[in-house]
């Protein structure tokens, strides 16, 4: 048993409540908990153990393998470089990666890298996870690939690699890696404690990961589903090796705690700036909204609703969040 | 986990170490985001 640290506004306590009822039932081992409104951290929590064996604290500064809400950062990485006029949503990928257009995706479009329509949701095999770790040799793979349905077509998911499909056009356009980039205009200026992935410094800050049981199922063999999930097939385990944090996964490995994602990505929520850093303008934010894929992932295999960037309200993506009438204009995000 | 709500200007956010099967959330970031809505709604 443990105390959540931290603080929470009286009228969020079933919130605390939840959490501290996960964290003694050891359904939750460490977590972190944040709800700005509008700069305001009316819910900052945390607590649980960093290890299995539940002998050291997370604690404030605790930082952990947030996985696919990396994906979010990385999207808002792109959004900047629209509002800066350096990248074009509708215009061919190819544009600013030439050898994307291989393939047969001469037509495919930065905006459908960003909702995972491209057509391109994994690693042809062989495919290993450390492939993922070798920016250049497998982002050229991914510009050779044929795409595995029609693009635009369709959501499936780009479980493995958004971060590397993403992550190519912020290179060819600024000459920077796209954790180089995160670091330099996102988190630096917003003071979040968020990376992708590590320097060995946080090593004894990082929470690493326990693994999930397997999957109760196996896709149908041949299917994007599958050939997704084997393209390459995921361990957790992986996030807790040196070779991952080092890597630059965009979809996959940032590293940082509830405080920091909050505070980066309420640049969305409110309206494009925070506490003087602007880093989108109202227009650029609209694009988000901009519906792109509505139906059932071919990955997933559950229905999804994705705009530019993120995944708008869908019953199967905001569990727990109002999705009807949603004039309120929630940007859910993080599959 | 994280969500924007740009009507509200709120953005929630829940990270953790101990993975739960699937892919989009679970029940434990069902439950948090269910307890936040209640109470802002």
């Amino acid at each position: 048993m443990t105390d959540l640290q931290g603080s929470c506004a009286p009228r969020f306590d079933a919130a605390r409540e939840a959490l501290q009822r996960n964290i003694d039932s050891g359904e939750d081992l460490g977590a972190s908990l944040v709800l700005d409104v509008d700069g305001e951290r009316v819910v900052d929590l945390w607590g649980g153990f960093r290890d299995e064996a539940r002998t050291v604290p997370w604690d404030e500064h605790t930082i952990t393998n947030v996985w696919s809400t990396t994906k979010t950062v990385t999207s808002l990485a792109a959004l900047v470089l629209v509002d800066r006029g350096e990248l074009d949503v509708h215009a061919p990928v190819a544009r600013y990666w030439p050898e994307f257009a291989a393939g047969g995706k001469e037509d495919v479009l930065v905006r459908h890298l960003l909702a995972h329509t491209s057509g391109v949701s994994g690693l042809e095999q062989p495919a290993a996870v450390e492939d993922l770790y070798d920016w250049d040799a497998v982002t050229a793979r991914y510009a050779e690939q044929a795409p595995w349905w029609e693009p635009g077509s369709a959501s499936g998911y780009h479980a493995t690699n958004f971060g590397h499909l993403v992550g190519e056009l912020v290179r060819r356009i600024t000459g920077r890696t796209l954790k180089r980039f995160v670091a330099d205009e996102i988190a630096g200026p917003l003071g979040a404690d968020f990376g992708i992935g590590a320097s060995e410094a946080d090593g004894d800050r990082i929470a690493p990961v326990v693994p999930p049981p397997p999957p109760a199922g196996l896709p149908e063999p041949g299917s994007v589903a599958a050939r997704t999930f084997s393209g390459p097939a995921m361990d957790a385990a992986y996030a807790n090796t040196a070779g991952w944090r080092r890597a630059d996964l965009g979809g996959l490995n940032g590293h940082g705690n509830a405080r920091s994602v909050a505070r980066i990505l309420s640049v969305v929520a409110r309206g494009g700036e925070v506490d003087g850093v602007r880093l989108l303008r109202p227009q650029t934010i609209d694009l988000i909204f901009d519906e792109q894929a509505r139906g059932v992932d071919l990955v997933l295999g559950i229905p999804l609703r994705w705009g530019i960037g993120f995944a708008l309200p869908e019953p199967s993506t905001c569990r727990g969040s109002p999705t009807s009438g949603s004039a309120s204009g929630a940007a859910g995000a993080a599959p | 986990m994280i969500i924007m709500d740009l009507g509200r200007r709120m953005t929630l956010s829940y990270m953790m170490n101990r993975m739960a099967p699937g892919i989009i959330g679970s029940e434990r970031s069902a439950a948090y985001v269910r307890a936040i809505y209640d109470a802002v709604a």
